[in-house]
């Protein structure tokens, strides 16, 4: 019997296939998605509207709201009829729902989590007792999961309903017996998340069990930065985000998000203020005693910071790869590109705070900023210029510069070190603090950070281990020891990661899964890095790199030494398996066992990290000149 | 506890529907007088017949390219999982005109023994469907047409009551266990 009816299946299923060709397309849901869905909470569900409430009966005849009967799940809404019989229609959302109550059998976090409700749009015929039928059907079979049929009790109460959720409806009423014969309606499910918001909406094109698995899922891990509390924080920055919003572009209905021109209007701010009295979470700025700031040098040093002729072929600046509204790195690219398209081997690091930086680079070649200039000028992948003399000469012949140098620096003229020491000046006026967990840590105001974060705090510094290399002291923070360490993430590198295929992006939606030594026939091999070894030829030192520090970390994405993570998230899970372990790791890393919502408090803790003024300092480079070739004098465009 | 407690919930539910015209509660007697059907034997359908059987009811036609099949493939599986005295399946079609009862024979065995084609005159088919608020609608296609019809599965329990609707789209192994919990809600 078994055989027959496997071969039975088979047989249909042809036939199916035949006549769907024949006849029509039969909706996505119905078949295998065909593409992968990106990875749950790697992108956004911007709330679309608040869900409506209205007035329902449950099957068991009793009133209630709609939104208690959300509760504090995610849920999915889908409105039918039992009598629908539109295949595309009621069928669709029932077989789609039916594939979500299997999954549920299998997962206790979707079975606690997420609850279907099936609204009923036809009371006259739909009572309770009829819903009761259906939720008998599980009842029955004992089956795990919440799927809830409820209806209304008449037309007046459903009206509002069907207006709050812009469900229309049509109703085919036989002229003779008066009876309803159809309704009408276009299929829409719904996606309210647990503060009862609208976060998606599906149509038939996009109904597919999958996609609403991945978007539940989605859902039921919290979302980086959002909580459910109010708080009295202070502002996230508003201002950084890159040009161009890349969010959404895996998927098919990404719409270009450009950042109007006219928003890019700049607000000078006094930065000499900043070196002088540091935010609150910060101990008073490190300066050599040869090179103390003035208003001077640091405007100097920061018309410098911006001028793109200081390349060797004038396109290049210091903010081209330190893009201020970018968290002064790159959010968009895991390592910096210079001149020519140049690949660099590192992620660049944030300027914010780096001041406080004991070494500079990845590997801490470099003692100080006035020093540090020199590597991205002359580095040939870089801002390649050929040879300190040539960027000195250019200096020189620029009349926008004339004198600017020798009243910084007392008669000084462009020099190596005046060089340095200007942009050194600015950078160090780079300083941001007084973020919600300075107010909450050395502040003691209790309510600008959440709950999670709090726990993210505990965890910070207890469990997980972090403070041990991401310091925070009596009255100040800079969340790093200055030390170097051995992650393993070098290692992990040098070693060469897994031959699994390589996902590649043509457009939005459209993917290639791409095999890996097809990719390396064109690809640039990734460079070998070994981290502080190459500084000091010492085998101890091998994937050795420097503990950046976590202030404004939410702004600096991609993160560690090369990029290699997206998120935050990422970057706790890698810490939480233990790294990349191997004989050489550093002793203070070492898997840490924590549980979804833990790493996720970890991140919100990160995100309380952020310092008040990131703002202001973006609108302050808004305002900067922009040294520019055409015009050579360094007047703005 | 559980059986006891269904028992005493379905009773309760069954005291409040008498007295009131609900066409969720049908019982044979009923039926025997409201419409007659002939089975894909030839011979007229006797509902006596599925006294003491649970009967997974579905209505649906032959010419039906996915939904209909689906779902009959589900049942008969779900057939082969149940004691055969136990269970039935109904496929009650909604497209007399085609189904003869010559299309029924070579249609419903073929899903399985137990499955029973059951079709009518068009005025019958009406009745019947009404009576379990089924609703179809023939649909032009070209030269020929489709009928577009609700597919939930009815479940009759070993007394003839509606007992449960099962949404378009359920497993096999979900309609087992459905079907076995209402064996066991009635003894």
């Amino acid at each position: 019997m078994r055989l027959i009816v496997g071969r039975l299946s088979f047989f249909f299923s042809l036939l199916w296939i035949a006549q769907v060709h024949a006849s029509g397309v039969l909706a996505p849901g119905y078949g295998p998605l065909e593409y992968d869905p990106p990875l749950p909470g790697s992108y956004q569900l911007p709330p679309i509207q608040k869900a409506a409430d209205g007035n329902i009966l449950d099957s068991d005849g009793n009133l209630a709201r709609l939104h208690d009967l959300f509760g504090d799940r995610v849920v999915l809404l889908s409105f039918m009829f039992s009598s629908c019989s539109d295949v595309n229609g009621c069928p669709l959302s029932s077989f789609v729902f039916q594939k979500i109550k299997t999954e549920i059998q299998n997962d206790l976090e979707l079975e606690n989590g997420v609850r279907l409700i099936s609204l009923s749009f036809d009371p006259e015929r739909d009572t309770p007792d009829r819903m009761q039928l259906y939720s008998n059907n599980f009842h029955y079979a004992n089956s795990r999961g919440d799927w809830r049929f409820v209806t209304t009790d008449s037309i007046d109460t459903l009206r509002p309903i069907l207006e709050g959720y812009g469900q229309e409806i049509e109703k085919f009423i036989d002229v003779e017996t008066g009876e309803t014969q159809d309704i009408s309606h276009l299929l829409k499910v719904y996606l309210i998340d647990q503060q009862s918001m609208i976060r998606n909406i599906y149509s038939v094109s996009f109904l597919h069990a999958d996609l609403l698995l991945n978007d539940v899922r989605s859902l039921l891990m919290p979302l980086e930065g959002q909580s459910v509390q109010k708080l009295n924080s202070p502002a996230v920055s508003k201002y950084s985000r890159p040009g161009d919003g890349k969010d959404g572009y895996e998927s098919s209905n990404y719409e270009t998000d450009s950042l109007a021109l006219a928003l890019r209007e700049g607000r000078p701010v006094n930065l000499y203020n900043l070196i002088e009295s540091p935010p609150l979470g910060l101990p008073p700025v490190p300066q050599p005693s040869g090179n103390i700031a003035t208003p001077k040098k640091i405007k100097l040093g920061r018309k410098l910071f911006f001028d793109r002729r200081l390349s060797i072929n004038d396109t290049f600046s210091c903010a081209m790869c330190h893009i201020p509204d970018q968290g002064f790195t790159s959010n968009e690219m895991a390592t910096a590109v210079g001149v020519e398209g140049r690949s660099v081997r590192r992620n660049s690091p944030t300027l914010y705070n780096i001041a406080y930086m004991d070494s500079l680079f990845y590997d801490a070649r470099e003692d100080n900023l006035e020093q540090q200039i020199w590597s991205p000028f002359l580095s040939r992948n870089e801002m390649a210029n050929p040879s300190i003399g040539y960027l000195l000469g250019k200096i020189r012949s620029f009349p926008d510069y004339d004198n600017l140098f020798e009243a910084a620096f007392k008669g000084r003229p462009v020099a190596m070190d005046t060089l340095g020491m200007a942009l050194a000046a600015y950078q160090r006026t780079l300083v941001s603090g007084n973020s919600a967990f300075d107010r909450w840590h050395f502040g003691g105001e209790d309510d600008v950070i959440t709950d999670e974060a709090k726990r993210g705090y505990d965890l910070f510094i207890g469990r997980a281990g972090c403070s041990n290399c991401h310091l925070i002291n009596e009255d100040h923070a800079l969340f790093t020891d200055n030390k170097l360490h051995n992650t393993g993430l070098g290692f992990e590198n040098s070693i060469g990661s897994g031959s699994g295929p390589v996902r590649v992006t043509l457009a939005p939606g459209v993917f290639l899964n791409v095999d890996p030594d097809i990719v390396n026939t064109v690809g640039e091999k990734p460079p070998a890095d070994l981290g502080r070894y190459e500084i000091t030829e010492d085998p101890a030192d091998r994937w050795k790199y420097r503990t950046p520090t976590l202030r404004n970390i939410a702004l600096t994405a991609p993160f560690m030494h090369n990029g290699r993570f997206s998120s935050l998230n990422e970057v706790v899970a890698f810490y939480n398996r233990g790294g990349v372990p191997h004989d050489l790791q550093s002793s203070l890393i070492r898997p840490l066992g924590l549980t979804v919502q833990e790493q996720n408090d970890l991140v919100a803790f990160m995100e309380t990290l952020t310092g008040d003024n990131a703002d202001a300092l973006v609108l302050d480079a808004f305002a900067a000149p922009v040294g520019d070739p055409i015009q050579n004098d360094g007047s703005v465009h | 506890m559980r059986r006891v407690r269904f028992w005493f919930f379905s009773s309760i539910v069954s005291i409040l529907m008498t007295g009131s015209v609900s066409s969720d509660r049908v019982v044979y007697s009923t039926i025997d007088d409201s419409f007659n059907l002939t089975a894909h034997t030839g011979k007229e359908f006797e509902f006596d017949s599925l006294k003491g059987k649970v009967a997974l009811l579905y209505f649906g036609f032959t010419y039906c390219p996915s939904i209909c099949p689906m779902e009959l493939t589900h049942i008969s599986q779900a057939l082969d999982a149940l004691p055969d005295d136990k269970v039935i399946g109904l496929f009650i079609t909604v497209d007399p005109e085609r189904d003869t009862v010559q299309k029924l024979s070579t249609y419903a065995p073929f899903f399985h023994a137990r499955i029973i084609g059951l079709t009518g005159a068009n005025k019958e088919i009406d009745k019947a469907a009404k009576l379990f608020n089924v609703s179809y609608r023939r649909i032009a296609q070209g030269d020929s047409y489709t009928v577009d019809h609700s597919s939930n599965i009815i479940v009759l329990n070993q007394l003839g009551e509606v007992k449960a609707l099962v949404p378009f789209g359920s497993n096999y192994e979900h309609l087992v266990k459905l079907v076995q919990g209402v064996l066991s809600d009635n003894g």
